[in-house]
């Protein structure tokens, strides 16, 4: 055989695989996405009017709302949570493995089944609420309250995330190189002064990194409000992911998801075409 | 010579810490303990079994819960462990390891080419690090985008609510990732060696599977137990073409709540059958976790 025909043999069967499985599909859906399709009755083309209604939709707008507040509260508090556990656990020091093994533990829950298992920890007489008790206060209606229903899964998702940042920031960290840290020390900088000058910026790479996935990652989230809320009360934690898959798999409304998702994919290119840059940035 | 501030700080640290790790841990702690208790003591602030409570296997295997008074649960129950639960169990260990095993045996090859050899793609001028792009911008895709065709498409080809079906999906779910990470991991092994090999006579095929492919199997490994997890625990895919005979364990959890009222023991259960597994397959992947979690953007950390 030729060096050309083995160099195709590599790497065909995969682009194969992910030509007829990921770019056929998603070019299926940028055309249904322009018709009128819904199980059932007869397709037709409607010339763009699924976006439209999109715009119109005040689902859609709430499922874009509470999507991106959920993200901005969720990815702030795991970002400042990680970063400072990783800051502050990064020197030598005892437990840190067993630390980063208890981390994992969260981070790989089935989250499905983590959603299922806070819906039993906020029951109005479970841990928490007895936890709550105890200082004397009263605790809210954690998933019935429209007002704090969102407050409460992003509370689960803080749990399960926030090793993730911890993880990757602790790694970020101790890959940093050792000697400015050293000509910093017998200069007697100060901690803070370490940290703003020397430490925080060389750290940036894995930050923006972190930021990205997780942004990502939090902005498409299902599974956890399928187990904690599936949306309710009324539509009040019905995120962006969820509304979609409610039109395309209850509703039956084919064309009008699949111009759901490509508005959302729009907006996440935009996070993707950052994250290569920044890939690029630190590899490249 | 320690100074007081010195100690001060170590001491924080240490509370830190210990304060994460309950913080990590209760949750899981608490649904498994549980799922050992009587009915009615599920809301009780016990925590430690035979000091405070009697742990029983009767939410597990089902029977009787004896004499205690049970309230309005029945004196004899069934169980967690149904015939339902072991094969869903059953549907998402076989989806999960097929699904892993068929990422390794597209991914290494077209890994490897990636990180060897030149590529050219004619007509829009691609070369390596752009299909190396493309494939790893798969991986942001939101699952939604793609779940109406996929369904269109398995109802089509008949593999609705099959193994198979599955199969396919979490393959196609877990190839980007599996095709990024390793890519590098083959980037990062010195070529020299194969190079040598194929002087001495061996052919490209024979270098890649005598030489290459041996130093790289603890990375397969914990490529393969990474996709694993992903594939366990994914919950959309799963929920939109499977609904009974090859339900995952996600997609059993997500309809417990029509099905039947709160069970509290018995959804300790279940709830311990879908985190166990995973946590354990990742515990197994430690090293490798980072890199996976950032798509071989961030590497290590002890």
């Amino acid at each position: 055989m030729n060096q050309e025909r083995v160099k195709l043999l590599f790497i065909l069967p995969a682009l194969i695989w992910i030509f007829s499985m990921i770019v056929f599909p998603l070019g299926y859906t940028i055309g249904i996405s322009f018709y009128d399709y819904t199980l059932g009755s007869p397709i037709k083309f409607n010339y763009g009017l699924n976006y439209v209604r999109a715009i119109e939709d005040y689902r859609f707008w709430n499922g874009l709302q509470l999507s991106t507040i959920f993200t901005i509260i969720v990815v702030t508090i795991e970002f400042f949570l990680g970063l400072g556990l990783a800051l502050l656990l990064s020197g030598p020091m005892r437990g840190r493995r067993a630390l980063r093994l208890i981390m994992l533990l969260a981070l790989f829950a089935c989250p499905i089944a983590v959603g299922y298992l806070y819906l039993m920890l906020f029951h109005a007489r479970g841990p928490i609420d007895m936890l709550v008790k105890a200082f004397g206060l009263a605790p809210p209606n954690w998933l019935g309250d429209p007002n704090v229903a969102l407050l409460t899964v992003a509370a689960v998702d803080i749990w399960e995330w926030t090793p993730f940042m911890f993880l990757v920031l602790l790694a970020g960290l101790q890959s940093l190189p050792i000697e400015p840290f050293e000509a910093a020390r017998i200069d007697a900088a100060s901690g803070w002064l370490t940290f703003r000058k020397l430490t925080f910026p060389m750290l940036i790479p894995t930050i923006l990194i972190a930021l990205t996935l997780r942004i990502t990652d939090a902005f498409k989230i299902f599974d956890i409000f399928v187990g904690l809320t599936k949306g309710g009360p009324g539509t009040s934690t019905e995120v962006y992911s969820m509304y979609t898959y409610r039109v395309a798999l209850q509703y039956f409304k084919f064309g009008y998801a699949a111009a759901l998702s490509l508005i959302f994919l729009v907006v996440m290119n935009i996070a993707i075409i950052l994250f290569f840059n920044l890939r690029r940035l630190r590899k490249w | 010579m320690v100074s007081a501030a010195k100690w001060v700080r170590s001491i924080l640290k240490y509370i830190v810490l210990v304060i994460s790790a309950i913080w990590v841990l209760f949750p899981i702690y608490w649904v498994v303990m549980t799922s050992f208790k009587y009915p009615i003591e599920v809301f009780e602030p016990t925590f430690i079994p035979w000091l405070q409570f009697k742990p029983i296997l009767t939410n597990w295997i089902g029977g009787s819960y004896g004499e205690v008074t049970t309230g309005t649960i029945t004196a004899v129950a069934r169980g967690g462990l149904s015939t339902e639960i072991l094969h869903a169990l059953l549907s998402s260990f076989a989806a999960a390891t097929a699904s892993s095993i068929l990422v390794l045996l597209l991914g290494v090859p077209c890994a490897y080419g990636l990180a060897r050899f030149i590529y050219r793609v004619a007509v829009i001028k691609w070369k390596n690090k752009d299909i190396h792009f493309f494939i790893l911008s798969l991986r942001f895709l939101p699952p939604f985008a793609v779940i109406i065709p996929f369904f269109l498409m398995l109802k089509f080809a008949n593999l609705i609510d099959s193994l198979p079906g599955l199969i396919i999906l979490y393959t196609t779910f877990n190839l980007p990732l599996g095709v990024v990470l390793l890519r590098d991991i083959f980037a990062d092994l010195p070529s020299e060696v194969e190079e040598a090999a194929m002087l001495d006579g061996d052919t490209r095929l024979s270098a890649f599977a005598r030489i290459a492919l041996p130093l790289v199997l603890p990375s397969l490994a914990a490529t393969f137990l990474l996709c694993f997890v992903f594939a366990w625990n994914e919950l959309m895919f799963a929920l939109t073409v499977t609904y009974i005979k090859a339900r995952t364990i996600p997609v059993y959890i997500a309809q417990i709540e029509s099905t039947q009222t709160m069970e509290f023991w018995l959804n300790a259960v279940w709830v311990t059958l879908a985190i166990i597994p995973p946590m354990l397959v990742a515990l197994l992947a430690e090293r490798y976790i980072v890199r996976g979690l950032t798509l071989g953007a961030v590497k290590g950390g002890g």
